[in-house]
């Protein structure tokens, strides 16, 4: 009840939903990349983390769910297995319903965990396994009915499952052991099926190599047995120093100390070596380390658990006490994960320093959700931990700055403060031009100076790197390739371009649309790509990169392309374009923008491209930014947006029509040609001009805006494109350039699409921002309708 | 929750201030916690082709904000020139969210008056014309009435009129 509690939920939602993000990528690069270890560490971090933060919370039906996750990455980590495009396959449905789950937690109705997808978890467990684990209660976790098997098999059932028969049968556990050595060619072998829907009979294979080794460790735990009381106990010794900085991480120590205890029997003894003085005693540093001494039946593996977020901010060393009664060092995936080490470690005691955790990420996708995982623990401890790390942990390969998350509306408001400062200090320099000697020039000129980098830097802010939009596509272009049994492949470049937050949100569903399309109708089925000399996989290609002071993302295929006779054969169908069209006109590919166009029977006429395109492109255009597209014949097409860095700020032209001062975004404007200059091509009332040679038509802003009176004699054309044709709006003055800072103009003026917005002038008063492109279509709509009605009519009604 | 009702409740025992202003020769009271600011208009930027009743936008602080000028939709007679120089009441469109202001157009703020509850009497269906939707009862003060102005109902009458584009 109490918002605490609710501000503690909100939180754990907001990290769930990184991290089911990050498990997202993490399962797709698994099936790309099978060998890499680091990946899967970071996939399996991210479940175990979700499972920890929802039991936290007390969502336990999450928790369990996720702990099936859990257990079948745990099995793929400790090599037992192989993946293949099934289990990821499953995997990924069992992300999304875990995503279901939080997000009918967060919105207050509950989604039942699923015993169907929880068995399909506990099925991949089960196959390697001799014999179904009897030994399954072993965890006495809360589990919902219809999945008694996860638990059973993630944890130490292995070695459980084998007590009662003899120590021989004991090669199955050690498995894990192999994991460095045979990873590659394991990896090799499972990445050819890649697509391919086969059960998981690859399976022995990875196990191959493994026996071997297995074989040389058989007699140790029958000694063992001898050495220790119970059957399959070992003895571990567990020196563990954490770091001084995981105090104030938040990591709860006893609670590492907790789940030890869990395991088995546990003796801890600290080391106060290190603790200082009472003058130089910083409470909120840990000075202290352990040894601990743990007889238990587990694998070494399930330390990991227990260490996953230790581990990053300090030293731990495990070493298994040998039938002699000397120790050998233990290497568990987590301990082996910084560098390829080799299975003979060194003598002592390993002490690991933690670079370990970020260096694979670094090395990892570039992107930021990517790292989502890894910013709670590492990213606060790379703040405060640079200045004061001990002895056993060296200070992280600079890592990059630290990240703090903010209310998008407080940036919201802040940019339009910023934008305001902006607007008064022009005030200003106003005044001061009145003022010249005044005393306080320069600091007005400092001030000046100020704002405007508070604006810039303000805006900067809003800039978010496109791999936000861009990330999400792999899973989605997975789903639509097994959706329409096509091979694709997805290439993504320049991830690392930033662009405004909003247009980077806004851009998520034309993109859906375009690379459907590019699926459903552009990419040809396999044998058909083979048959046409192509690579039996079709490649999808997301780009981003600057263009001038745009950003250009490109949606590319390399499919069959458009076609343009039947492109041609439609449009003059329609009436769109004038009969005898020939194939080549540029004004054919506008046409698949044209609205409705080839919405039905679209699929055999023309491959369906341009179902709904115009709804694309108006939303691209709402976002200032155009639509464009490029087409060969059988090599393929892309579809370019052409997108401004920012929403906040254009640069405009100031313009004056009838007393009205309005501004018009520079980007849309080609050119600005004198009225004067040029020639009335046709009659008074066929409203266009010549332009060097070429005819444009032209749109009055008088005649738009009903304004009476007699216009200047000079007026000024600004050209503007409009459907690939070129297009003029007379206007009676030009005043000059501005950079203008964008305000919405309210939900009550949404109707009037020929305003983009308002902004407020260095004077202090308001000018509107027009929208060429939507004064074009309100002409044009405005000259239809005059057809059936005298020509002043419909305009008259609108005008005050 | 419970404690805010009560809280409620004892608010509306309590007397209400209100503004007062003059419109088309009417007197009108608006809850004065509406009511953010009164300001004297500079300049408004006109918006061609919107309805004829927003008479267009204005700089409050920084903010682009919409001018209305209820004579409208009132049907009150609209004087090209006024005598003196209209005021802006700016008013929040959603009780409670500061974030959303809009103003109303009014010949004159007179007062700022405090009105029990009991006070305020139900408006009658007939004999009201074209503001009688917009009025929620009627107030008699100094031998005249004040038409208790509904703000909301203004508001969604007004966005309608946007919808059209008339």
């Amino acid at each position: 009840m109490g918002s605490a509690d609710d501000r503690f939920r909100e939180m754990f939602y907001e990290e769930a939903r990184e991290l089911l993000i990050s498990l997202e990528e993490g399962l797709m690069e698994l099936e790309r990349r099978q060998g890499d270890r680091a990946h899967l560490d970071k996939t399996f971090r991210a479940a175990h983390s979700l499972k920890g933060a929802s039991a936290m919370v007390g969502l336990g039906s999450i928790a369990e769910f996720t702990h099936g996750i859990e257990a079948v990455l745990e099995r793929i980590r400790i090599g037992s297995l192989a993946v293949d495009s099934d289990i990821i396959t499953t995997l990924l449905e069992s992300r999304d319903h875990l995503a279901a789950m939080i997000e009918g937690e967060a919105a207050d109705s509950p989604i039942p965990g699923s015993g169907h997808l929880s068995q399909r978890l506990a099925a991949l467990l089960t196959p390697p396994k001799p014999a179904p684990p009897p030994a399954a209660p072993a965890q006495p976790a809360a589990s919902p009915a219809p999945v008694p098997t996860p638990p059973a098999a993630s944890k130490p059932p292995a070695p459980k499952a084998t007590a009662p028969e003899p120590p021989p049968r004991k090669p199955e556990p050690p498995a894990p052991e192999p994991a460095p050595t045979p990873e590659p060619p394991a990896a090799e072998a499972a990445a050819k099926p890649k697509r391919s829907r086969r059960k998981p009979e690859a399976e022995p294979k990875p196990k191959a190599p493994a026996r071997p080794k297995a074989a040389e460790r058989k007699t140790m735990p029958a000694a063992e047995e001898v050495e220790q009381g119970g059957p399959n106990e070992s003895l571990y010794r567990i020196r563990f120093a954490p770091g001084p900085d995981v105090l104030k991480r938040g990591v709860n120590l006893l609670g590492v100390f907790d789940e030890l205890r869990e395991l088995g029997t546990l003796d801890v003894q600290a080391d106060v070596e290190a603790v200082p003085t009472l003058d130089s005693f910083d409470p909120e540093s840990c000075y202290l380390s352990w040894t601990c001494t743990l007889r238990t039946e587990v694998e070494p593996e399930r330390l990991d658990d227990v260490f996953l977020f230790v581990f990053e901010d300090g030293a731990i060393g495990v070493e298994r006490r040998l039938p002699g009664g000397s120790f050998e060092p233990v290497e568990t995936p987590l301990l082996k994960l910084p560098r390829g080490t080799p299975v003979s470690s060194p003598p002592s005691a390993i002490v690991r320093p933690r670079a370990a955790a970020p260096a694979p990420e670094a090395e990892s996708t570039p992107g930021e959700p990517a790292a989502a995982p890894a910013l709670k623990p590492a990213d606060a401890a790379a703040t405060n931990g640079a200045a004061r790390s001990g002895a056993g942990t060296p200070t992280p390969a600079a890592r990059p700055h630290g990240r703090i998350r903010v209310d998008a509306q407080q940036l919201d408001d802040l940019v339009g403060l910023a934008g305001e400062l902006a607007v008064i200090s022009d005030n200003l320099q106003g005044l001061r031009e009145v003022k010249s000697a005044s005393p306080w020039g320069s600091t007005l000129e400092a001030l000046l100076r100020v704002s405007r980098e508070i604006r810039d830097t303000t805006l900067d802010l809003r800039m978010v790197p496109v791999d936000e939009l861009f990330s999400r596509f792999p899973r989605f272009v997975r789903d639509q390739a097994d959706r329409t049994g096509k091979e694709i492949e997805l290439r993504i470049v320049g991830q690392e371009t930033r662009l405004d937050r909003t247009i980077v949100e806004r851009l998520g569903d034309p993109m859906i649309h375009l690379i459907r399309n590019a699926v459903d109708h552009a990419l040809e089925p396999p044998e058909e790509r083979l048959e046409k000399g192509k690579s039996r996989v079709g490649r999808i290609t997301l780009s981003a990169g600057h263009e001038g002071d745009r950003v250009a993302i490109k949606v590319e295929d390399d499919g069959r392309g458009l076609d343009r006779e039947r492109i041609v054969r439609k449009g003059i169908e329609r009436g769109l374009i004038p009969y005898g069209t020939p194939a080549d006109d540029p004004r054919v590919v506008s046409l698949i923008f044209e609205p409705g166009f080839s919405t039905r029977d679209q699929v055999s006429d023309m491959s369906g491209r341009g179902v709904g395109l115009d709804v694309v492109r108006d939303s691209v255009r709402a976002l200032r930014g155009s639509l464009a597209v490029e087409s060969a014949p059988g090599k393929g097409t892309a579809f370019i947006f052409r997108l401004p860095l920012t929403l906040a700020l254009i640069d405009g032209l100031l313009i004056e029509t009838g007393g009205g001062r309005y501004v018009v975004p520079l980007a849309q404007v080609e050119e600005c040609v004198a009225l004067g200059g040029v020639t009335q091509a046709l009659s008074a009332d066929r409203p266009c001009v010549t332009v060097r040679g070429e005819l444009v038509p032209t749109v009055s802003l008088r005649g738009l805006f009903g304004i009476t009176g007699t216009p200047p004699a000079r007026q000024e054309l600004l050209l503007t494109r409009h459907s690939g044709q070129r297009v003029g709006v007379a206007v009676d003055r030009l005043s000059g350039r501005v950079q203008a800072v964008i305000q919405s103009l309210g939900e009550g003026l949404h109707g009037l699409g020929r305003f983009s917005g308002a902004t407020i002038l260095g004077d202090g008063s308001v000018s509107l921002i027009l929208d060429l492109a939507a004064l074009v279509s309100e002409s044009r709509l405005a000259e239809n309708q005059s057809r059936n009605k005298p020509p002043a009519g419909m305009r008259a009604e609108n005008v005050r | 929750m419970t404690e805010l009702t009560a809280d409620e409740t004892a608010e509306a025992d309590r007397a209400q201030s209100f503004v007062v202003f003059r419109l088309g020769g009417e007197g009108y009271a608006l809850e004065v916690l509406r009511v953010q600011e009164v300001l004297d208009v500079l300049s408004i930027t006109e918006v061609p082709g919107a309805s004829r009743s927003l008479l267009g936008v204005i700089n409050l602080r920084g903010h682009v904000v919409p001018v209305y000028d209820l004579r409208i939709p009132f049907g009150l007679p609209v004087d090209a020139k006024p005598a003196r120089a209209p005021s802006v009441l700016i008013v929040e469109t959603e009780a409670g969210n500061d974030s959303d202001v809009t103003g109303l157009l009014v010949d004159r703020v007179s007062d700022v008056l405090e009105f029990a509850p009991d006070q305020v009497q139900p408006s009658p269906q007939l004999g009201l014309g074209k503001t009688t939707p917009f009025v929620r009862g009627l107030i008699r003060h100094q031998d005249a009435f004040l038409l208790v102005l509904d703000v909301d109902r203004v508001f969604s009458v007004l966005a309608t009129i946007n919808g059209e584009g008339v």
